[in-house]
């Protein structure tokens, strides 16, 4: 039989491997756990233990230790045991450490012949897949107790009462009574889930860190990440700790206060300006890691690097942090041209695996490693601003890997960029940005918008928990602005930024229920003429002014010329 | 420099005490007070306990600069409550200890390591001592002072001492930074 | 921003509101609106400054400088 991975069915002395198209198969096998004891016979007492084995393992500190890995007939037996033992390398989890020993790993084609399992295709392609997406809809929005659904299989979106929903598909994510209407091999329910990615980027995560995607819908994007750096960790008999209590060095105020820093922001020019290059640094935190090799058993292991943040940079040996993010660096730009619904999978791993070196239960960070990433990333943007001024370039904008530049010859600035701090650039050249102010006046290093190749492109300014109606408002505004190639045209199309405002006026005396829901923390708000109220209990009116104003205030900060 | 709180009075009436615990419901009053109770004892240790914030190097180098100190401030943070115990550990001698026991838990190993090696140590909490008394090593504190705001400023109540009963020192706010006693200077030299 | 110690924008504005506060209290209107104008250039101040080791205060004083350098004052007060 062949099919790809899409779930593990633990059971007695065996597993059910549920692969694509509703195929099943039972393997036999144990499930290891890892104990460090000094009395492994008396652990083996447990029915469920059927065999164990000593192994050389050793702490990130480089203290080596037997350890005992526990061969159990029975899943149970694991929990059994967690409580009564100090149980080690419990990421990656005891499943995907099965998976792995069987020759199966998620979303992998295997091919399984009399109770062995081959992998026959490495790569995922999600063609041979169905994943389906299914909400349920009520008239303000998502709603689990919604009659109607909206659904995506494949693709193909679909609309309808919820009684007439029928599906199949391999992956499915589901709201409410749909969940119950249709027919998957895994099913992952939206209320549960606290990933912030889609059904696709849950699978992507899967794929990456090899923990069935039902195993990370309810963790947050923690566990995909550290099981990624723990499968390198995993390779090497590195032990992967639960929790790890750390002494950081000590330090002196001035030492402080120049390490305990985040990204530079620098604050805006505001107003207009017309042929401005926006200059990313592409995953450069990612890249610091990697490029000089930051993991928390790595930094000031050894002096190979002195850095004037008095941490030092050691290269004997390769970090478990940066080899296991140099391979989700590539795999990101691979999957841009396949799926950039994954390649944003990857990429928020990537973002929060920086996040996670300075987090304190982080497994294989540690504060000294976090910092030395600030001082680079720090160091790296001060040097492209020196460039930029070397070159007579005006810096309209800077905000930690980001620059807005406005010069000429900027391909030879982005160029000598690259060469001197060793990272890549992408350029992406804008007709016109506009930055504003906030309302005291300040300027406001989160928020801008500006003509590119695709549009008009916004960052900070639409909201989650705007009204329905802004959002729209916004997006045809974004659509208007898009005609104007220079600020001056810009400024010329104040009647007609004036005409549509005036029209969502009306609309917000004549709108749908829907316009006026906002959802605040996941709670759909109506704003009434006697306050907020829970959208959910019904359509109670509307306060017109607060629409009203909310549109207005909107446009001011959008389109300062009116 | 041996730890001080600055103010001559409190100084004589927690000299006798190894572990002094100061806490206050007030967290910016007891903030600005821990960090003018660094500046004039440095040279000192500090441990700061918590994920985020705990001190302002700026608020700290103004105080030296009023009471005219230049003692090097050592920082160690522990941000995880395992962290705490395993820092402690490895602090030897005279220390500011802030926000300890601000996890509510593991507190005996903490007030063990907090008494190791018998040398003096201030802890500041934020939390309220007399709801939570019984816990967390009150019994180990030599002194329990609480601070709260007041009109004019703000007062010191000894809450416990082994020395002396419930005693209540009043301050104007501007003695905080040190308008008042002249003889100050001389105390600190 | 970082992690233990205040961000440098709010020390920074938290010296502002303190030489508002004052200047208030003391009541010169010329003092009043320098303070003021300072508070609108001490953005440009920072980003100016992010390759050097200023404190908060520095910076607003620097900031608070050249806002009287260039007379700004429009009640009457000395003008340079």
């Amino acid at each position: 039989m062949e099919g790809y991975v899409v779930d593990i069915l633990p059971g007695a002395g065996s597993a059910t491997l549920v692969l694509n198209g509703f195929k099943t198969v039972e393997v036999k096998t144990t499930f290891p756990i890892y104990i460090e004891t000094r009395d492994p016979d008396r652990v083996a007492q447990h029915p469920d233990v059927v065999y164990y084995e000593g192994e050389q393992w050793r702490y990130l500190d480089g203290r080596e230790v037997t350890l005992y890995r526990f061969e159990l007939r029975d899943l149970r037996a694991y929990y059994h045991l967690s409580k009564r033992y100090r149980v080690l390398n419990e990421l990656p989890t005891v499943l995907s450490q099965t998976l792995f020993r069987l020759g199966a790993l998620p979303f992998r084609k295997v091919s399984i012949r009399r109770g062995e399992v081959e992998i026959v295709k490495d790569e995922l392609d999600l063609s041979e897949l169905s994943i389906a997406s299914v909400v349920t809809e009520d008239w303000f929005g998502p709603s689990p107790t919604g009659h109607k659904f909206r659904a995506n299989l494949n693709g193909r979106e679909m609309t309808g009462d919820l009684d007439d929903l029928s599906l199949r598909a391999d992956v499915a994510e589901c709201m409410g009574r749909a969940c119950h209407k249709i027919r998957a091999s895994v099913k992952l329910n939206m209320e549960e889930k606290r990933a912030p990615v889609s059904v696709k980027g849950l699978i992507e995560w899967s794929y990456v860190s090899r923990t069935p995607v039902r195993e990370l819908m309810r963790a947050t994007i923690g566990k995909a990440l550290t099981t990624n750096e723990a499968w390198v960790a995993f390779k090497r008999r590195v032990i992967i700790p639960d929790v790890v209590p750390r002494v950081e060095k000590e330090r002196n105020l001035e030492q402080l206060r120049s390490v305990d820093k985040g990204g530079l922001v620098l604050f805006p020019k505001l107003g207009c300006f017309n042929d401005v290059v926006q200059v990313d640094f592409s995953s450069l935190y990612p890249s610091i890691i990697i490029k000089y090799n930051i993991s928390a058993e790595t930094v000031d292991a050894c002096h190979d690097v002195v850095t004037e943040i008095g941490h030092d940079l050691c290269y004997k040996e390769k970090g478990i942090v940066p080899e296991a993010l140099e391979w989700l660096v590539n795999r990101k730009e691979y999957l841009k041209s396949v799926d950039p619904e994954r390649a944003e999978a990857v990429k928020w791993i990537l973002v929060a695996s920086f996040g996670y070196l300075g987090y304190r239960n982080s497994k294989f960070g540690k504060i000294e490693a976090y910092e030395l990433v600030t001082h680079f990333a720090r160091k790296t943007l001060r040097n492209a601003l020196e460039i930029a001024s070397e070159r007579g370039l005006e810096v309209i904008h800077g905000i930690v890997d980001s620059l807005m530049v406005k010069g000429r010859d900027v391909d030879d600035f982005v160029r000598e960029v690259q060469e001197r701090t060793g990272f890549k650039l992408k350029a992406e050249p804008m007709s016109w940005v506009v930055l504003t102010s906030r309302r005291d006046g300040n300027p406001y290093p989160m928020r801008y918008f500006g003509r590119t190749s695709d549009g008009v492109k916004m960052k900070g300014v639409i909201r989650d928990n705007m009204p329905n109606l802004v959002k729209d408002f916004l997006e045809d505004l974004r659509k208007l602005m898009s005609s104007a190639s220079d600020c001056e045209e810009l400024m010329t199309l104040r009647a007609e930024v004036m005409r549509l405002l005036r029209g969502y006026l009306e609309r917000v005396i004549s709108g749908e229920p829907r316009d006026y829901v906002m959802w605040v923390k996941g709670i759909p708000y109506v704003r009434g003429v006697r306050g907020f109220y829970d959208a959910r209990n019904g359509f109670l009116g509307r306060d017109l002014e607060y629409y009203r104003q909310y549109l207005s205030r909107t446009v001011r900060v959008v389109y300062p010329w009116l | 420099m041996a730890l001080t709180t600055g103010f001559p009075l409190l100084d004589s009436l927690i000299s006798e005490d190894k572990i002094v615990e100061f806490y206050s419901l007030d967290r910016e009053l007891l903030t600005l007070f821990y960090h003018r109770v660094i500046a004039v004892s440095s040279p000192v240790q500090v441990v700061l306990v918590g994920e985020r914030g705990g001190l302002d190097p700026n608020m700290v180098e103004r105080f030296q600069r009023i009471y005219g100190v230049t003692g090097e401030i050592r920082v160690r943070r522990a941000f995880k409550v395992e962290d705490v115990s395993q820092v402690l550990k490895v602090v030897r001698g005279e220390a500011v200890i802030v926000d300890p026991y601000q996890h509510r838990k593991c507190y005996s190993n903490i007030v063990k390591y907090l008494r190791l090696d018998g040398s003096r140590k201030y802890i500041f909490s934020f939390m309220d001592r007399e709801r939570e008394g019984s816990l967390f090593g009150a019994h180990s504190a030599g002194s329990i002072l609480k601070l709260s705001r007041t009109k004019g400023g703000f007062k010191v109540e000894i809450i416990k001492s082994v020395t002396l009963g419930r005693l209540e020192i009043p301050f104007a706010t501007w003695e905080i930074f040190g308008r008042s006693e002249s003889g100050l200077i001389r105390w600190i030299i | 921003m970082g992690r233990t110690q205040p961000s440098f924008t709010a020390s920074v504005d938290s010296e502002i509101e303190k030489l508002s506060r004052i200047a208030d209290r003391v009541g010169l209107p010329c003092l009043r609106q320098a303070v003021t104008e300072a508070s609108k250039r001490v953005r440009y101040f920072q980003n100016a400054s992010y390759d050097e080791m200023m404190s908060p205060q520095e910076l607003v004083m620097l900031a608070l400088i050249s806002a009287v350098a260039e007379g700004f004052c429009s009640d009457g007060g000395v003008r340079s």
